[in-house]
């Protein structure tokens, strides 16, 4: 990788305490993203995605949830160093985040050019006109034509689609270097989920930013996405360039989500799914954490967690079956 | 909103209709006379007649009741029998004490519950809470009466902070610091109810929209903390709390009789009390119905109120 | 908010104000100048502490002599609604009348009897009764400077007999056929029949004709100027300067007065909100004269700068039987219950000595007290006796009974808002049940208590009565006087009672009726229509800058015209 990587993820780990006992809802999570790439983490309903994201915005909700080991390089900087004040400097500016919940997610007493010019004033000197001019400018990057109406609105009289544009808008105004989307598009229908993604798309060419997109729609990772981290139970349990993952997955988790996605060439007959739920937090099991659902699973499964191992150059998988004297020599059976 | 503002009023006839019902049949069932007929009983048999027939006493309930609903409707609020007074009058020398003692009080308990009440919910579960938790627990708890004597016995008579009653200095200059001097306590006493509620109330709105998405987003837009707090949790916590102003009228009526009382302020519960202890039918009534209006129009007022800050509301 | 919460939220209020009263009660209550008038708190001695109340008792206290200036503010604990004469009648009311106006006639300083005031004497009466004649001074001007006339008498009089009289006291003036100024300083009276206390309603304010005479009826009177503001003019010591609803009056000294004083120059009248404020004025020093309850005796003697004086209540507490019940037409019975009950007892555990036991509803050792009554002195085994006698005799179990099995039950009832009265019902229970009884103690609101007693609905009840300088026994307990016809609410009917009493009230000689008066007194307390309980004992704080104090339970101020104060 010859590239600037702009950001490095090492060993995160997040949990949650409660008097009881602590949830380890990221685990040990490492990644990294270069200047200019879309990373995609995929992965089924609480898997961790969000919380890696919310870890490294440092967001992840208090007082319970705290990220308890790890670091996270940006900029030459663990940001896990970095003091509350500093850590404000970055988010909203150089990192931006979009959110899941477009209805939700603006304030809705404030209008969206008071949300967007606040934002842009706080991070640069900017005055009230200059702000609401860019803000205006920006309305008009993420596609909307009446911006300077849009200014005036309040959220609640925008649709879905419109409120995850003006999110985007509002998370692009300071040229961040880094844009998180957290599902941005799972929550909206299936044309505008269309325009939000060609919106992306476009926005990471112009900007050269680098995004990580969270979703758990392959479609999705296969149209904007250069490399993919595909999580379950709060591990990273395979990332590779897209191409590999689509053509020659290696675990067998990420196996099974393709097998969900309909594909679009070929004559559908049956849309498989993974039998069986993700394991919460409090009730993963003791050796690999997809072992209550591999159809390949193994003795050693369900005795030793498996490593994330680098398989081939930026391809790594964490499972039995492609670790040194485990899987090679075909010793499993199958558990169903 | 003009039409929404005239919808909710014509609306509200009914319900005073109702209550004016309710009140009159309750007053008229409660046992006794009125203490201008019952003074004495050595007042002879016919004189004692004479004055049932005179106030038409004598009359069946619904014919009594359809005499003062279309008096009322024509705005003849009649006299009280004690006093002989018309009661708007009366309304009239006392409503300005009781508004001032209700606005004061309702002043306190915003200026004093919606911070505390904020700074509860921003340090959730800390000692803070805890203690801001047991006070407005204490403050629900504790009869307004006896806190009311309970600050006289110690600000007012032993340390001598405060007068112990009135509205002003009799015969000194109607100074606004003498009037304010005087306002002090009894406002404070009213506020603490409303307050301890108040606090509670803030708290629980501020946490709810402290977990809200939008919150999320002001800190992921890297605002501080306090401008998360302050600007964008602020607003939209204290929205609900316009209604539950407008609920609180009710209690702040009921508190103020009790208030006036220990400390002698000259006011409408004041009023209430007395006629209702000797049954002047004629003040209790406009009285019930004017409180009745009071809270209808509060709440209103809190409705409208709403919908000017809530930009999602329209009408 | 719904509009199903509007409506519960109001009638809830409406329902706590209702509860409010009746926690809070008598303190607005009216009472009566008459034998049988019903005063809820009548008193409402409750004490705790238990020390001797005063260096003083009553009267006067004196040092040098009287110098005019200053002033002082009384506290009262009650809203003066009206100040037209014939209309409202409570205490608060009558305290701003004694300073405001003056009356033919008027208490006397210390003894419960009547002395001439604007009148040069008492009434020249006809031998028939019918007609009085009376003299007015010569030299009473009204706060205006006109002179109190006749006119001005009748006229007030006239008030009471105007066709829409809606005051509290209907009736008063009922025996009068004619009332004229026959000169302008004579005034005659005529009866439609003879009256013996005639004389005693003429205690009541003089109110200028000159002023009130372009007003036609009651009602007109009762919503003037002259009625509802400072425009109240009278003849007393004071005259009214200020009077702001709900909070105070002021009174400035009348130069023109013509009896002694008035040396104090202002005195104001502070409305209070209850009795509790009217006590913390006290212990702040906001006002320089109040009552205080029985209860706060203690509190008050603390307080420095201040004496407590204490007199005799012109009131009695009284248990009334319901003759209609048949347990107690057994004259053994009452006695029994009587003797049962330890009225000194009573008075010193429960009232802390605050009160005077009593052997006839009267004040004991007042006019109307002969001396020659009889006492049921606290004697259980005497008790039983009568009760044996009588058929009740108490069963293995203590209980008793007749010889029917039947036992002795029944209930008693009084009012809550005097609180000592509820704890002595229930201590008299205790005693009767010990006895064997079966007694039931029941307090309530006053209006309910009263709606009970006036409709017979109770066995015994327990009451207290503001007494006047006057009494009438014949109303309270002559058999043509149950209630409604008269004040008789215990349905007492005794022959030789009714024949001691008929028509008493048509006696002339002031003496004669007295006589009559004392007569019934003491065939009360030998036979007991009703068991006398006590006389309360009253008090009263004032500063001690006041000198020429006096005090007298029937007033607020006692002719405070006659005090002056060292600043
Ligand atoms: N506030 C919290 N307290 C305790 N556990 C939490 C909390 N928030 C999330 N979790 C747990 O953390 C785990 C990871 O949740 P996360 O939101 O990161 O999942 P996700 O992959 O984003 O899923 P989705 O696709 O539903 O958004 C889940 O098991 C969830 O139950
Ligand atoms: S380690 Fe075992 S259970 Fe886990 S994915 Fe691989 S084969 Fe399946
Ligand atoms: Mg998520």
């Amino acid at each position: 990788m010859g590239q600037e990587t702009v950001i490095e993820l090492k060993d995160v780990t997040t949990s949650f305490f409660s008097r009881k006992q602590e949830l380890t809802v990221v685990d040990g999570v490492s990644f990294s993203v270069e200047k200019g790439e879309t990373v995609a983490i995929v992965g089924e309903s609480g898997s961790g995605k969000s919380m890696t994201s919310l870890s490294i915005m440092q967001l992840v909700p208090a007082p319970n949830g705290k990220i308890t080991n790890g670091e996270i390089i940006f900029n030459g900087e663990d940001l896990l160093k970095k003091s509350k004040k500093d850590m404000q400097k970055v988010r909203g500016n150089d990192i931006s985040m979009i959110f899941q919940e477009p209805m939700s997610s603006l304030n809705p007493v404030y209008t969206i050019g008071e949300q967007l010019r606040e934002q842009l004033m706080y991070h640069q000197p900017f005055s009230k006109r200059e702000a609401h001019e860019k803000g205006i400018e920006m309305l008009e990057v993420v596609g909307f034509a009446r911006a300077r109406e849009m200014m005036r609105e309040y959220p609640h009289r925008l649709s879905g689609g419109m409120r995850q544009r003006v999110m985007i808008a509002m998370a692009l105004s300071n040229n961040p270097k880094l844009l998180i989307a957290d599902e941005p598009t799972t929550a909206l229908d299936v044309t505008v989920q269309a325009q939000i993604l060609d919106l992306m798309r476009g926005l990471s060419k112009d900007y050269d930013s680098s995004i990580i997109l969270i979703t758990h729609d392959l479609g999705v990772v296969a149209e904007l996405a250069q490399r993919v981290v595909v999580m379950y139970g709060g591990q990273v349990v395979e990332e590779a360039k897209i191409d590999e993952i689509f053509d020659k997955p290696l675990h067998p988790y990420t196996e099974g989500l393709l097998n969900s996605m309909p594909k679009l060439n070929e004559e559908q007959t049956r849309l498989e799914s993974i039998p069986g739920s993700v394991p919460t937090p409090d009730n993963f099991p003791k050796g690999c954490r997809f072992v209550t659902r591999c159809p390949y699973a193994m003795q050693v499964c369900t005795e030793e967690q498996p490593t994330l191992l680098e398989k081939e150059t930026g391809h790594k998988v964490r499972c039995f079956l492609h670790e040194e004297g485990v899987g090679k020599d075909g010793e499993y059976e199958r558990s169903s | 909103m003009i039409t929404y503002i005239i919808r909710r009023l014509v609306m509200t006839v009914p319900i005073l209709f109702g209550i004016s019902v309710v009140s009159f049949a309750i007053m008229m069932m409660a046992p006794g006379q009125p203490a201008i007929i019952d003074a004495d009983p050595t007042i002879s048999p016919e004189a004692r007649e004479a004055q049932i027939e005179r106030l038409g006493l004598d009359d069946p309930l619904p014919v009594q009741y359809g005499r003062w609903l279309s008096n009322m409707v024509s705005g003849e609020f009649g006299n009280s029998y004690i006093s002989g007074t018309p009661v708007s009058t009366l309304i009239a020398q006392r409503l300005p004490n009781t508004l001032i003692l209700m606005a004061a009080s309702a002043f306190l308990a915003i200026l004093l519950a919606i911070p505390i009440g904020i700074i509860s919910a921003v340090r959730q579960y800390t000692k803070t809470d805890y203690t801001i938790t047991l006070f407005s627990f204490a403050g629900v708890a504790i009869p307004n009466f006896w806190f009311g004597l309970l600050l006289i016995m110690f600000l007012s008579v032993q340390l001598g902070w405060f007068p112990v009653g009135g509205i002003q200095t009799i015969g000194g200059e109607a100074s606004i610091m003498d009037r304010l001097h005087h306002l002090f306590l009894p406002a404070l006493v009213l506020a603490t109810a409303d307050m301890a509620g108040l606090t509670r109330y803030t708290r629980t709105s501020m946490l709810e929209v402290k977990s809200q998405d939008y919150i999320r987003t002001a800190r992921a837009k890297g605002f501080k903390e306090s401008r998360v707090i302050y600007k964008h949790a602020l607003r939209n916590a204290l929205l609900p709390l316009i209604t539950i102003f407008g609920l609180m009228l009710p209690t702040f009526i009921g508190g103020s009789v009790v208030i006036e009382q220990i400390f002698s302020w000259p006011g409408i519960g004041q009023l209430f009390m007395s006629s209702v202890f000797q049954r002047d039918y004629p003040v209790i009534m406009i009285l019930t119905m004017f409180s009745a209006v009071l809270v209808v129009i509060g709440n209103l007022i809190a409705d409208i109120l709403y919908a000017i800050v809530d930009p999602r509301i329209e009408y | 908010m719904g509009k199903k919460a509007h409506w519960m939220l109001l009638a809830m209020i409406f329902a706590m104000g209702m509860l409010l009263a009746a926690c809070n009660g008598g303190d607005d209550g009216v009472d009566t100048d008459a034998d049988g008038g019903t005063d809820p708190d009548s008193e409402e001695v409750e004490d705790d502490g238990g020390e001797d109340t005063g260096e003083d008792d009553g009267d006067t206290a004196d040092a040098g002599d009287p110098v005019e200036g200053g002033s002082i503010i009384l506290g009262l604990d009650g809203e003066i609604p009206n100040l037209l004469p014939a209309h409202v009648n409570t205490t608060q009311v009558r305290d701003v009348e004694d300073i405001l106006h003056a009356k033919l006639y008027r208490q006397q300083a210390d003894e419960l009897e009547l002395e001439p005031y604007v009148a040069e004497d008492f009434p020249e009466i006809s031998e028939d009764g019918l007609e009085y004649v009376i003299q007015l001074r010569d030299d009473v001007y009204f706060h205006d400077g006109e002179q109190v006339t006749a006119e001005d008498v009748a006229f007030t009089v006239g008030i009471w007999l105007m066709d829409d009289y809606g005051g509290q006291t209907p009736g008063l003036f009922d025996s009068i056929d004619t009332i004229e100024a026959t000169d302008e300083l004579e005034l005659t009276i005529t009866l439609s029949e003879p009256d013996a206390n005639m004389t005693f309603y003429l205690d009541t304010p003089i109110v200028p004709e000159h002023i009130l005479g372009e007003y036609e009826t009651y009602d007109e009177l009762i919503e003037s100027d002259y009625a509802q503001s400072d425009a109240v003019i009278g003849a007393g010591p004071y005259s009214l300067d200020e009077w702001v609803h709900g909070q105070y009056l002021t009174f400035a000294a009348n130069d023109e007065y013509f009896g002694e004083g008035p040396y104090i120059e202002e005195i104001t009248y502070r409305i209070a909100g209850s009795p509790d404020a009217v006590l913390a004025m006290v212990q702040s020093g906001e006002v320089d004269v109040a009552n205080i309850r029985p209860q706060d005796v203690s509190t008050a003697e603390t307080i420095d700068g201040y004496t407590i004086s204490e007199v005799e209540g012109v009131n009695v507490n009284f248990m009334g039987f319901n003759h209609e019940n048949e347990l107690f037409q057994d004259v053994r019975v009452r006695q029994a219950i009587a003797m049962a009950t330890d009225r000194q007892g009573i008075v010193d555990g429960i009232m802390d000595g605050h009160g005077l036991v009593s052997h006839i509803p009267h004040v004991s050792g007042g006019p109307f007290d002969g001396g020659n009554n009889t006492e049921h002195p606290y004697d259980t085994d005497a008790a039983l006796e009568l009760l044996a006698e009588a058929g009740w005799e108490q069963d293995g179990s203590g209980q008793l009974v007749n010889e029917d099995g039947e036992n002795f039950s029944f209930s008693l009832i009084t009012n809550s808002e005097a609180h000592v009265r509820g704890e002595w019902i229930v201590a008299v229970q205790d005693m009767l049940n010990q006895l064997g009884m079966n007694v039931e103690a029941e307090t309530m609101e006053f209006n309910a208590y009263l709606e009970r007693y006036y409709d017979g609905d109770f066995d015994m009840n327990a009451g207290a009565w503001s007494l006047g300088l006057y009494a009438d026994p014949e109303f309270t307990y002559h058999s043509e006087m149950i209630y409604p016809e008269g004040g008789n609410m215990f349905r007492y009917a005794d022959d030789d009672f009714d024949a001691l009493t008929k028509d008493m009230s048509q006696i002339v000689d002031p003496d004669e009726y007295t006589q009559v008066v004392q007569d019934a007194h003491a065939f009360i307390s030998e036979e007991l229509p009703v068991i006398p309980m006590y006389n309360t004992l009253e008090h009263q704080a004032y500063s001690d800058r006041i000198q020429g104090y006096q005090h007298h339970s029937r007033a607020g101020l006692h002719r405070p015209e006659e005090w002056w104060v060292n600043e």
